[in-house]
């Protein structure tokens, strides 16, 4: 779907109009803001928190273990 | 009167096609029945790096082609054979219509899928033109030839040939070992698009410095499938790569390192790999390598390539939870998946078979054969 866009006319001109002295910068920015993996709402979902919070403190369960074993 | 060796062009353009050119070259080279071999690389879509190139070719010997120069490999009669992983615009455009396809001398195409296609509608359609097909798992092939494939009628044979196999799908040579064998070392697996958020991969990376600090008498390498400057104009792109992440990182223990290493050699010191992806869990398989899979990282609701990958691998026996991965807990994989997924090893002697066949027209109605392969490997 992206590359269909980036070949679309107005792919074209949103590429030409980055580059673009005046409109570029805050353009790229906004880009950017939209690649951030926070742009995805399902970054931000309860279920993912949960399941992220789950996997997180099995692995400091494990490093605890290591720091006690050694 | 003795027939002249078939010559074959194998094309490739970045990495992945590369990878499956030389390891088709090899299976070709290996079958026992003459052909000749061109490495081919087709120019409008080269994304590959001096590295990259004096890596899988060092000696340099390959043909450049742009589009006429694919389009006269086709129809100039030079070539018996184009064999390909990625079947180019252009080569469709040509296959599509039907003057090229029946013109006397053509070479005839030979279209492998690129690897594991969790979505293979597509791929199957760019590939109907060709005049085989090679399909994996088996489940796919029976998708193509329900879907794609012109049946036979009392004068024509069905086409194109359905065959079934990939060079990086052939059945495993050695079961992997059911422990940890005593020496080598752990490789982590990477790849561009999975996990695909910043805090899922340094999670992956704090999870490798994590087996690293248990196990100091092994190294635990984090296998790059490149460096950050290569592949930019890859079609699956690095977003947060390996090397960035680890110096976000202050105590990385000492026996965790990256590598840049070729797959094979990874291969040779790993007496266990890790991967979240498909690609280099087939080839952990297939050198029968103790392989774990994990798709339990952080963020994993984010990744479109999960569910796929989990149906896939659903019945492996090889998808872990952190915590056997963290204890280096693994199984090895279930034999009933393995034939439906991997293919018999004599696949370059079936391609020049399909090939004979294709190319004799008094036999064009008879569906070439696949010699008789253990029961093992059998549905």
């Amino acid at each position: 779907m992206i590359k269909n866009l980036k070949n679309s006319f107005l792919g074209r001109r949103i590429h030409r109009l980055s580059r673009d002295p005046l409109f570029g910068a805050p353009l790229r920015a906004l880009a950017r803001l939209l690649r951030h993996d926070g742009a995805n709402p399902a970054y931000w979902s309860r279920a993912n928190r949960h399941h992220n919070r789950a996997q997180r403190a099995a692995l400091a369960r494990f490093e605890a273990d290591t720091g006690n074993q050694s | 009167m003795t027939r002249r060796a078939p010559r074959i062009l194998l094309l490739f353009s970045d990495d992945s096609t590369l990878i499956f050119a030389t390891r088709m070259r090899s299976l070709l080279r290996d079958a026992d029945a003459p052909a000749e071999i061109v490495m081919g690389a087709y120019l409008p879509e080269t994304a590959l790096s001096d590295r990259q190139l004096r890596q899988f070719i060092p000696d340099g010997r390959y043909e450049i082609l742009d589009k006429p120069a694919l389009a006269e490999a086709l129809m100039g009669g030079r070539y018996a054979a184009i064999v390909t992983s990625r079947v180019y615009g252009h080569l469709d455009f040509l296959l599509s219509k039907a003057l090229n396809r029946q013109k006397a001398g053509r070479a005839r195409v030979i279209a492998f899928l690129g690897g594991l296609d969790f979505f293979p509608h597509r791929g199957m359609r760019n590939r109907r033109n060709c005049d085989a097909v090679y399909l994996f798992p088996r489940s796919t092939c029976d998708r193509f030839r329900n879907t794609e494939v012109r049946p036979a009628t009392p004068e024509l044979a069905a086409w194109p040939h359905v065959g079934f196999g990939h060079p990086a799908f052939l059945y495993p040579h050695k079961t992997p070992a059911a422990s940890l064998p005593e020496t080598g070392d752990i490789y982590f697996f990477t790849q561009a698009l999975s996990p695909s958020t910043a805090r899922a991969r340094l999670h992956m990376l704090r999870v490798m410095a994590a087996i690293a600090r248990r196990n100091p008498d092994r190294t635990v390498w984090i296998k790059l499938r490149h460096l950050p400057d290569e592949n930019t104009r890859h079609l699956h792109r690095e977003r947060h790569d390996y090397p960035s992440l680890a110096e976000q990182v202050p105590d990385l223990p000492a026996n965790l390192k990256l590598t840049a290493c070729t797959m094979d050699q990874a291969m040779r010191n790993a007496a266990l790999g890790i991967t979240c992806t498909s690609t280099a869990a087939i080839d952990l398989l297939r050198e029968g390598v103790p392989t774990i899979i994990h798709l339990d990282y952080l963020d994993r609701a984010l990744d479109p390539l999960v569910a796929p990958m989990q149906r896939l691998f659903e019945h492996s026996n090889l998808i872990r939870p952190l915590e056997d991965l963290l204890h280096l807990r693994f199984a090895p994989p279930d034999p009933g998946w393995l034939s439906r997924m991997f293919c018999p090893p004599d696949l370059g002697a079936d391609v020049l078979r399909v090939l004979d066949t294709l190319n004799a027209p008094a036999r064009r109605q008879t569906a070439p054969r696949r010699k008789k392969t253990p029961a093992a490997m059998q549905l």
